[in-house]
């Protein structure tokens, strides 16, 4: 059962790695197209596996840059919560699993996971925007990280709460 | 905090070491140093009973409110 249980977790630490370095990967591709297009906007069209942002570019400039730097943004915090998610398995030991490190981790990637939101609603209000006043066709960003930084969050505070009261079980004689 | 634990004071009124209380009390002896050093969070009933017991004291001899250190 314990080896079953390790087995997953370094299973799941490597996708994490995985996950991280992907985002990464997708970033920094999203990076190199835009910096692309500066010279040659034919590559709007295409920033990173099919994303075309052109309509923007042939708009303006500035909007484009904005829009390109919230999907940039937003794949870095994602990678920044694979982070987490790796650090958090790196540090999870299954004799003793309430830990105060584990339950920091778990809130930091709630409020990643939150920043991420607010991150996805401004581009939302930001293409909403240009929609209704340039006719530009907007795609929105989803609007469920609320609802996933908010179940962290309970959980992180459930789990604070149980390291509290394992470390007051370890103190009573 | 306002409970100052003085088990070290019954201890040498008893000429009584640490080991030996341990041994006496059935708990062990990190434990009973936690408690000693003002540590513990809490105390069972039964701890206090047994130290009562191995110490012939009370509970008022080995626990202490002190207002001031609150």
């Amino acid at each position: 059962m314990k080896n079953t249980s390790e087995l997953l977790l370094k299973i799941m630490r490597i996708l994490a790695w995985f996950v991280f370095v992907a985002l990464l990967i997708k970033a920094g591709a999203f990076l190199m197209s835009y910096g692309v297009s500066i010279n040659n906007p034919e590559a709007a069209n295409d920033l990173y596996r099919g994303t075309d942002l052109s309509r923007y570019e042939r708009y303006s400039f500035v909007q484009y840059s904005l829009i390109v730097f919230y999907h940039i943004i937003l794949y870095i915090l994602q990678a920044y919560i694979a982070l987490f998610v790796v650090n958090l398995i790196k540090n999870i030991n299954l004799e003793k699993p309430f830990t105060i490190m584990v339950a920091t981790i778990l809130q930091k990637i709630s409020v990643t996971i939150f920043v991420v939101w607010i991150l996805a609603m401004i581009h939302n209000v930001h293409v909403a925007i240009l929609e209704r006043y340039a006719g530009i066709k907007a795609s929105f960003f989803s609007g469920e990280y609320i609802f996933l930084a908010g179940v962290i969050f309970v959980l992180a505070f459930i789990f604070k709460k149980g390291v509290r009261m394992q470390h007051e079980n370890e103190l009573t004689i | 905090m306002a409970i100052i634990v003085n088990l070290d004071v019954m201890m040498a009124k008893r000429k009584m070491s640490l080991n030996e209380l341990s041994e006496a009390v059935g708990v062990t002896l990190s434990n009973l140093s936690i408690l000693k050093n003002g540590k513990a969070k809490a105390i069972r009933f039964s701890t206090l009973a047994a130290i009562c017991n191995a110490l012939d004291c009370q509970p008022g001899d080995i626990l202490e409110y002190n207002q001031s250190a609150l």
